[in-house]
């Protein structure tokens, strides 16, 4: 039983135990349909963290992952159990965030592969703690239709703390041209 | 510390490449990116390429595969194309294109909407 699981067990027993709840019969009834829909409604991967550092960027392409997964398990749960409206209401909830949660998934994947591509080895500019480009605005949606092309990254601009001014005059804004090593 | 991480990242099963699942590629991706930073900072140059070579693949195959979502009834369970060996050997020196990749069956897809121009 996953923590989500629980808890919603959990809660609906609370919610039982309550004084100020009405019949017993009526709670019963709407605690066994909760129930068996506990079975159904997919337990969501949104990690979505705040920052653009690779752990998040990882992390977060999981979630989205799982998240479609989640979403096609709930579909085929739904298909053989049948409609009822709270079902039909958390399917089309689902199904209306698709497209966002497919454009979100491309683009941290985009901006994860972009970052190891620029660092071919140790020391090459791979940090923990954040990515020192961005996608263009006018790109972003196009993830959802073909592959990231290197123009599509730029150098992002940011104020450098005083100590780190002038060690990095390779990152100007601009685009980022990604040249193969064998040419 | 971080070496003691790069050695129990290293030790983890070696499920990190060749992913046939979705699911199975996006925890690679975040299995083998704890594995590049520890490399990292450990300066480790052959760890290093490995998650990196590793992940890049896991990417551009998750990458393809979600490329491809429509709705929800037809999600992919599997991964549906995979890297030919062309396609892996040009990981980390040009992104992916739509031809390195052949349906899973092995047959060639021949591209289609998602075309990439370098």
């Amino acid at each position: 039983m996953t923590d989500l699981r629980r808890a919603g067990a959990l809660a609906v027993a609370l919610w039982l135990s309550s004084p100020s709840v009405a019949p017993a019969q009526v709670h019963a009834q709407t605690a066994a349909n909760w129930l068996d829909d506990i079975d159904i409604l997919p337990t969501f991967g949104y990690i979505v963290r705040p920052g653009i550092t690779p752990p998040h960027l990882a992390e977060n392409i999981e979630g989205f992952t799982l998240n479609f997964m989640a979403m096609a398990d709930f579909d085929a749960k739904i298909r053989a159990k049948g409609m009822n409206p709270r079902r039909a209401e958390e399917l089309e909830r689902y199904e209306s965030s698709f497209a966002q949660d497919k454009y979100l998934l491309l683009l941290y994947i985009a901006w994860l592969q972009h970052a190891i591509e620029r660092a071919p080895a140790p020391g090459t500019g791979l940090k923990e703690d954040d990515v020192d480009f961005d996608i263009h605005e006018k790109s972003r949606e196009i993830f959802t239709t073909r592959k990231p092309l290197a123009s599509d990254f730029f150098v992002r601009k940011r104020e450098r703390p005083e100590h780190e001014r002038g060690q990095d005059a390779a990152l100007q804004p601009g685009e980022l041209e990604f040249k193969s090593p064998t040419k | 510390m971080t070496l003691l991480l790069l050695l129990l990242l290293s030790a983890s099963p070696a499920r990190a490449s060749a992913p046939s699942t979705p699911v199975e590629a996006a925890a690679n991706i975040r299995l083998l990116t704890a594995r590049l930073l520890a490399a990292e900072k450990a300066k480790d140059a052959t760890a290093y390429a490995s998650a990196r070579l590793a992940l890049l693949e896991n990417l551009a195959e998750l990458q393809d595969w979600a490329e491809k979502l429509h709705d929800t009834p037809s999600i992919p369970r599997a991964l549906t194309r995979r890297l030919t060996p062309a396609g892996k050997a040009a990981l980390g020196k040009r992104k992916p294109l739509n031809s390195d990749f052949v349906s899973h069956g092995g047959a060639a897809t021949g591209g289609g909407a998602l075309d990439f121009k370098p």
